[in-house]
């Protein structure tokens, strides 16, 4: 009898640490596990591993050439990881037309059509995401060419427009079907400041109303430190430090927060 | 399928809008307008052993210089967006493929029913169905080729390619000048040009079926 009450409590205890992975699972939208990438014999990601959680901003610091856009592809399932385990949504992003109506891209290119007007791009990729509906895709282009300022310009080719113009459209682009993640890639890359303050806004307005997950790859620490709650920093294809912001501070320079800033903590991982 | 006629329908608009169009367009008016005021007597019986091959060579000339732009999609990170998004990469390629042989075939048709008007030589049914339907077969499977080509190839081994390309066609012209060939439409001809141009397609669909997208958007350099 001792021994079946015994196995009873190991049960429900089994069960109730299955349902915490379980809830702690759905509450994570990214995993990578133990990532190793190698391009011609070269290791361009050394065993990496990170969470993102849902509705996090989430920013992947590293130098230039440390493996950011190859984790990125790798998350996007372009490229194929040589060992390790990727879960996006708690799918293999490899091939999975599924996953990728859930998920947004903005790339380090625009990928704009440029003879295109900044309706008719928009219209294409509401097409390619299965926006069939005419009236639907007209009401969502709109509310969306309102939302970045293009209203007034959306019958002028793509390339008439700014490059500050062309990087809102692409990251309406990227948010159009409502995705659950949205991946980019220096969003703020090449931008006046006023241009970089509306679309670090952009970002946080999207997060906070449309609840979606960020994950943000940028050499623009001073908007890293404003979007994102954590940040994992890239060095040689290795994360070296990885969490909240606020921690990451406290951890490696040990300070007062408000005296040091992210760049601190980047400058001193780096070096 | 809605997804290939969605990004043809905005290839079109962005083929038709673009000033290297309408440049390759230029060019084509004006060999059509060099042969208007040629003072060459008897330019029918000078071209005649080429009418057969002259749409082909005008499709391929004309396809060729469109499919630049599919490079210039590669670098720009268009093609790498485009692959983010649920459509597959063998629909990118046939849409790609199609938006551009469209236009070429097209432009062939066109060309090749106004030259014979200019220099006097008949235009007859036979001739008109050889255009409508071996002329875009063939231009389609050389234009799949390319297209699939470039999205294999980095930029330098494309220039390697292009080089190929041509030196390809210089000898390909030589030969054709060389040997006598027939000018008359032939069934045995046709027959031979739809073949080849059906196989093309069905190897291409076949490779870019089992097309590694990392292939793609690691060739750019």
């Amino acid at each position: 009898m001792d021994s079946f009450l015994q196995l009873l409590v190991n049960s429900e205890e089994k069960n109730i640490q299955e349902d915490i992975k379980r809830c702690w699972n759905l509450n994570t939208v990214i995993e990578v596990h133990n990532l190793v990438k190698e391009f011609n014999g070269c290791k361009i990601l050394d065993n990496v591993s990170f969470n993102v959680d849902r509705g996090e901003v989430f920013g992947y610091l590293g130098p230039n050439g440390a493996g950011k856009t190859t984790t990125l592809r790798i998350l996007l399932g372009l490229i194929k990881p040589t060992s390790g385990e990727v879960f996006v949504l708690g799918e293999n992003p490899l091939d999975n037309s599924k996953l990728r109506m859930k998920i947004g891209v903005l790339l380090e290119d625009n990928g704009l059509y440029n003879s295109l007007t900044a309706y008719e791009n928009l219209d294409l990729y509401a097409r390619l995401y299965g926006l069939a509906n005419a009236v639907e895709r007209r009401r969502r282009i709109i509310e969306l060419l309102d939302f970045i300022g293009l209203y007034e310009r959306r019958d002028d080719k793509v390339g008439y427009l700014s490059r500050g113009m062309k990087r809102k459209l692409a990251i309406a682009r990227a948010i159009l079907h409502h995705p659950e993640i949205v991946f980019m890639d220096e969003p703020t890359s090449n931008l006046d400041p006023k241009t970089r303050v509306l679309i670090r806004d952009l970002i946080l307005e999207l997060a906070h109303e449309e609840k979606t997950t960020m994950f943000i790859i940028s050499h623009n620490l001073n908007d890293v430190e404003k979007v994102c709650s954590s940040v994992a920093i890239l060095v040689n294809g290795r994360i070296i430090a990885r969490g909240p912001i606020d921690e990451l501070k406290k951890q490696i320079i040990g300070r007062e927060l408000a005296e040091v800033s992210l760049e601190d903590v980047y400058m001193k991982i780096v070096r | 399928m809605s997804m290939v006629c969605a990004i043809i329908n905005m290839e079109l608009k962005e083929i038709i809008r673009n000033k290297g169009f309408l440049t390759s367009l230029s060019s084509v008016v004006m060999f059509v307008g060099l042969l208007l005021f040629s003072s060459i007597k008897d330019l029918a019986v000078i071209a005649k052993p080429f009418m057969l091959y002259l749409p082909l060579v005008i499709g391929l000339t004309v396809g060729y210089g469109l499919s630049g732009r599919l490079v210039k999609e590669k670098t720009q990170g268009v093609i790498e967006t485009l692959l983010c998004t649920p459509i597959k990469v063998w629909e990118i390629w046939l849409a790609k493929t199609l938006s551009i042989s469209i236009i070429s075939s097209l432009t062939t048709i066109i060309v090749s029913v106004i030259i014979p008007l200019l220099i006097g030589s008949p235009i007859t049914n036979l001739y008109i169905l050889y255009l409508m339907v071996v002329v875009p077969i063939f231009i389609t499977s050389a234009l799949g080729l390319l297209c699939l080509i470039y999205f294999y190839l980095g930029m330098k081994q494309i220039q390697v390619a292009n080089y190929i390309v041509f030196f390809a066609l210089f000898i390909t012209l030589f030969m054709v000048l060389k040997v006598q060939l027939s000018a008359e439409l032939t069934l045995k001809t046709v027959s031979m040009i739809v073949a080849l141009s059906i196989i093309i397609i069905l190897l291409s669909i076949y490779r870019v079926r089992y097309t590694d997208t990392e292939r793609i958007v690691t060739t750019f350099e």
